[in-house]
């Protein structure tokens, strides 16, 4: 089978999509002639047209409230918005239209759609590039998270939420658009939107990741099973609203020891939710507290010292002998 | 006049009203004046007789039941209510035009135009009420759930428009917003979204003069809000919006603007907000009342009487009949939606996605275990 | 200084070397040409970074040079290694990037990407668990800060509550300082005073083979529990023994008077009947009730008995036993003497079983018929009291100008000063004396 990257993943999951239901626009800063600033709508403008593949005026509030307009009025509203850093003039739409129209109108309009976003950090990029605000958008009801690890889980993610029913934010992991290369069928396949991923089934240690974070934490346990082959469990949350508790409460009270993973500001974040929810439901299995691996309660810093701020293999490996101690 | 746009300069010649309107010497369109008195004869039978004693009627009924709606209001039996005094026009205007299919997006204060597109007025008193059924309209009503965000629904108007445009559907859009909405950051992009990718939407700007408290010439600097169509690419107009028949007649070539040419269009009608921003207001804190007093005899409702009155096609008795009707058929509403039963507890977590999952299930069975024990 | 191949196209990994513009031993300036190369779609001329002189290339025309990687060496004027600045870091992508650039399509116009068709294999590939074998322990290589507390997880602490264990006094034998269940555990019988320290025994010499042979002979299970009695008794109690002689001259003639009596009946009226009679009598008063009480240390209450289970130390060939008669406050002094004569011949008998010698409430110990005077008899824990009974004496004494003998009786009593004081218990073999001889 060939492999593919991220990037090419979503790609194909994007013509084929689109192929399969002709209702799919795309539309955001680039797309279109560009096909994106990360190549991700490479060739959709010139297989589906200009009104399919549309480059917008600059104004994410523009592309999302459109883009409820035209979910409405029978489209299926694919927007990229263009960093993560700049989705916040779109916001309003999102936590103020988008997750309620349902609600609103008691299930007579709804506002399917994906709004992607590139998200995380560590490509030395420019300020407002490297954000990693996914609590903000988990805390809000009627919107679907996904955050993909790698490329057969991104195509499969990215299909499934084209036949979603609901909203979905999908965040994709740029730090690892290209850095993967993995076996992904030609075919179309969709992976269910709210469930978690056991990439490793062990029995002492429960460790939780997803996105880019993903990646590094594989690195941390590499080195670390060299001097210490411990049996780990690895979860990629894959979904981050709603969170596939079932597996990772099955996996808490199996393991009593958990590490959770990310590089979102610590505070509030969705490190703390899974924190709490795992002490509410499996308190009496713990054997240690839960640890969370995060960013700081900072601003990101510029790519000289981005990764002092971002979790690298130190403070991975420092979680992981606090949570097994 | 030839305005700064990449629009075909033909076709916008076709439509006299908008091609006339001349942003640098901005005039307001009127055909009738405060007194009934007929100034633009060119549009004088823009509807029939017959037609505008229905739309005096109907301008009564939602001014009888605007008042009752604030009186409930004061007696406890309805929430904040945003009263649609001295709009009546407005109200009805916006939508005159318009085909069952057509879609409707209003904002707040839009009582009136949402029941005379087609909502009951049940239904509209329930949500004022508070009573979540009021946002349950039948399925092939195209309108949309009044808009509180201010300005927040615009883009959503673009976004239809736009749609229908690539439907090839042969739907239009009316977008009714305020004064106040103009300033909003999604003005501007609704606007300039919809001006470029040629969406079949109406934007109809009431501008009552009033953001609560901020007077219409504190919200901008320009002397219309008309002219700023202008910037985007889009033809604009400002007309009286208390002159039923100079509304019908710009709303006319706006939707056919919108619907044969994919034209979207900026309708500002000026009009004044009679009462109170909405029934927690005070606006005696902000207006001298001489300025109320001023534009009370420009109300709606006068100058059409006067105007009916006057060509002999009303008398005082089919008036009283009128207002009687209306009386009867609003107290007959008020108590069939007082009687409503509440939504149920759990409707918070029926409507919310397509699906539930165990988390949220488990909440809402918390939530009927608090409420049904007997702790 | 080491060139490094730096990132021209904002993200561009690698270039195919087309010329050359300098060879190695030439004289270059600071931002003068030294290569091109042909990157997706441009041909891009690399510029030197410092002035100097040329002393090597890392790759020939046609080869493809990989980003980030030395592209040539420069020997700069003070021959000092000029600190690379933003062309070695690799993260600036315009640093040196030439004004006439070409940008090839590096998929993203900020920042720069991993991209996993030119990375340099890195230790962590690959980053595939699926052929992992785990090892069995868990071992943090840094553990936690130690407190001095013992660490008790939620779990632990839950079984303490449900099971009333105090924790204050539970002893923490698990890795890391931790409390196990077996350690809670430990605390739920009569154990809660006994330190279960893993502090070593100190280390005692029993054995002294080096003098000359020895026989070891492996302890009987009677002896056994005898001596885990014995122990137990001492950890438990606080034991004081209160002597004295008491005059027993007119029991003694009350016991002859009785002989036909007895005679008749058939029973033995041994003195120790009389004895525990007025033992008997004596714990019915209030103040002395509560020597027939057991100390329930775990919960600490004093348990007061409306019966009296009486234990009788009897010797044995096999070591001490404590048979006891149940409910002896039921009995008149002839089923007392009747009870210790089939108890004597029970035990001869070996006859006495596991029922007889529980559940005492007190205990008379009766050395007095081998020999001794005064003795420490060893609580039969948990009893309060222990009553040794010593061999009779006859005392001479001289009062009021007359010559008086006495029979008298030496009596000790053991008691656990926890719960009786030194007076009560005296004031006790004061009355049991009165008592003796009404």
């Amino acid at each position: 089978m060939r492999e593919l990257k991220i990037v090419d993943a979503l790609n194909e999951a994007l013509h084929q999509g689109m192929e399969q239901n002709d209702k799919i626009i795309v539309l955001g800063e680039d797309v279109g002639k560009e096909g994106g600033v990360f190549r991700v709508t490479t060739g959709l403008q010139k297989k589906f047209g200009v009104e399919r593949s549309v480059d917008t005026p600059l104004s994410e509030g523009g592309i999302i409230g459109s883009a409820i307009g035209l979910s409405i009025n029978g489209f299926f509203p694919v927007c990229e918005i263009q960093f993560d850093g700049f989705i916040w003039p779109g916001f309003d739409h999102i936590i103020n239209h988008v997750c309620r129209f349902r609600t609103r109108t008691r299930g007579r309009l709804t506002t399917p759609m994906v709004i992607r976003v590139p998200f995380g950090g560590g490509i030395h990029a420019l300020e407002h590039h490297s954000e990693s605000m996914e609590a903000v958008f988990s805390h809000i009801p009627g919107i679907n998270v996904v955050i993909p690890s790698d490329p057969f889980s991104a195509k499969g993610l990215l299909l499934g939420a084209l036949e979603s029913k609901d909203p979905t934010i999908f965040l994709e992991p740029k730090k690892i658009y290209r850095a993967i290369k993995q076996e992904v069928p030609e075919e179309y396949y969709t992976i269910p939107l709210n469930k978690a991923r056991i990439e490793r089934e062990g029995s002492q240690v429960t460790i939780i990741s997803y996105g880019a974070m993903l990646r590094e934490t594989k690195k941390a346990l590499a080195e670390f099973i060299k001097t210490n082959p411990i049996d780990f469990e690895l979860i990629d949350l894959v979904s981050l609203s709603p969170i596939d508790y079932d597996t990772v409460i099955a996996s808490a009270k199996k393991t009593g020891r958990i590490l959770i993973v990310n590089e979102e500001p610590r505070t509030a974040g969705l490190a703390a939710e899974i924190a709490a929810v795992i002490q509410e439901k499996c308190l009496f299995d713990l054997q240690a507290p839960v640890i969370r691996v995060t960013g700081f309660d900072t601003i990101m810093p510029l790519l000289k010292n981005e990764d002092y701020y971002i979790p690298g293999i130190k403070r991975i490996t420092k979680g992981l002998n606090q949570v097994l101690a | 006049m030839k305005i700064m746009t990449k629009l075909n300069q033909e076709i916008l010649q076709k439509f006299p009203i908008f091609d006339a309107w001349n942003p640098t010497e901005p005039t307001m369109f009127q055909v009738m004046d405060h007194n009934g008195e007929i100034v633009n004869s060119e549009y004088a039978n823009t509807i029939t007789d017959q037609e505008a004693v229905a739309v005096y009627e109907w301008m009564l009924k939602i001014r009888i039941a605007d008042e009752k709606c604030v009186n409930m209001q004061r007696q406890g039996r309805m929430g904040t209510y945003p009263s649609v005094l001295g709009q009546e026009a407005c109200q009805i205007g916006a939508v005159y035009n318009q085909q069952k299919s057509d879609w409707l997006v209003p904002t707040f204060r839009e009582s009136g135009m949402i029941w005379y597109k087609g909502i009951p007025l049940e239904k509209v008193m329930l949500y004022w009420i508070g009573n979540e059924k009021g946002s349950e309209y039948a399925e092939d009503i195209n309108v949309l759930p009044v808009a509180i965000t201010v300005g927040g629904h615009l883009p959503h108007a673009t976004g239809i428009g736009w749609a229908e445009r690539l439907k090839n559907g042969n739907n239009i859009t009316v977008c009714s917003f305020s004064d106040g909405a103009t300033s909003e950051g999604d003005f501007h992009s609704a606007l300039n979204f919809a001006a470029v990718f040629n969406a079949k939407t109406v934007f109809f700007c009431q501008n009552n003069h009033y953001a609560i408290s901020t007077h219409r010439d504190m919200q901008t600097k320009s002397k219309t809000i008309a002219e700023k169509a202008f910037a985007y690419g889009m033809p604009g107009v400002q007309v009286d919006g208390n002159d039923i028949f100079a509304l019908i007649a710009v709303m006319k070539e706006a939707n056919q603007l919108a619907r044969d040419h994919n034209i979207p269009t900026l309708v500002e009608a000026v009009t004044y907000r009679i009462g109170d921003h909405t029934t927690s207001d005070n606006s005696k804190l902000y207006r001298e009342d001489g300025e109320v007093e001023d534009w009370k005899p420009k109300d709606p409702l006068i100058r059409l009487r006067a105007y009916l009155f006057k060509k002999g096609l009303i008398t005082d008795t089919q008036e009283q009949e009128m207002k009687d009707k209306a009386k009867e058929y609003v107290e007959a509403t008020v108590k069939t939606a007082l009687e409503t039963k509440d939504p149920n507890i759990d409707d918070m977590f029926k409507y919310l996605l397509s699906e539930s999952y165990p988390a949220l299930e488990e909440q809402r069975l918390q939530l009927i275990e608090e409420f049904t024990n007997n702790q | 200084m080491i060139f490094n191949f730096p990132d021209v196209g904002e993200g561009i990994h690698e270039g195919v070397i087309v010329t050359w513009l300098k060879k190695v031993g030439d004289e270059i300036k600071e931002d003068e040409p030294i290569v091109e190369v042909e990157t997706d779609k441009a041909v891009v001329e690399i510029p030197s970074p410092t002035s100097g002189k040329l002393t090597k290339i890392y790759y020939e025309v046609g080869q493809t040079a990989i980003v980030h990687t030395p592209l040539c060496d420069i020997q700069t004027v003070n021959e000092a290694e000029a600190a690379p600045a933003s062309t070695t870091s690799p993260a600036n992508p315009t640093a040196s990037a030439t004004p006439a650039v070409q940008p090839a399509d590096s998929g993203n116009v900020v920042g720069s990407l991993e991209d996993a068709d030119s990375m340099p294999k890195s230790n962590f590939d690959p980053l595939d668990f699926s052929s992992y074998q785990s090892g069995n322990t868990i071992k943090s290589t840094n553990p936690t800060a130690t407190s001095t507390e013992p660490k008790i997880l939620p779990k632990i602490r839950k079984l303490a509550t449900d099971l009333k264990v105090d924790l204050s006094k539970v002893t923490a034998t698990g890795a890391n300082n931790t409390v196990t269940e077996q350690d809670v555990l430990a605390l739920t019988n009569s154990n809660q005073n006994l330190q279960t320290t893993k502090e070593a025994l100190p280390k005692f010499k029993f054995s002294l083979s080096e003098y000359g042979t020895e026989r070891v002979e492996p302890l009987t299970t009677v002896r056994k529990a005898i001596a885990s009695n014995m122990m137990n008794s001492f950890k438990y109690s606080a034991q004081v023994t209160h002597s004295d002689d008491l005059v027993v001259t007119a029991l003694v003639a009350k016991r002859e008077s009785m002989k036909p009596e007895a005679e008749a009946k058939g029973v033995k009226l041994t003195f120790l009947s009389f004895i525990i009679e007025a033992i008997l009598k004596t714990l019915k008063e209030s103040e002395f009730q509560k020597l027939n009480a057991s100390y329930d240390f775990v919960n600490q209450n004093l348990i007061y008995h409306d019966f009296i289970n009486l234990g009788v130390a009897v010797d044995t060939e096999h070591g001490l036993i404590v048979p006891v008669i149940k409910n002896v406050e039921k009995l008149d002094i002839w089923a007392i003497a009747q009870n210790i004569v089939d108890l004597a011949e029970k035990a001869k008998n070996k006859k006495v079983a596991l029922e007889d010698i529980k559940d005492s409430t007190i205990t008379v110990t009766n050395y007095g018929s081998i020999g001794g005077k005064y003795a420490t008899p060893v609580l039969n824990y948990p009893n309060l009291i222990n009553i040794g009974i010593g061999k009779f004496d006859q005392k001479v004494s001289y009062i009021d100008g007359q010559i008086r003998t006495d029979t008298i009786l030496p009596l000790s009593l053991t008691y656990d000063h926890q719960i009786i004081d030194g007076a009560v218990a005296a004031r006790f073999v004061n009355r049991l004396q009165e008592n003796l001889n009404s």
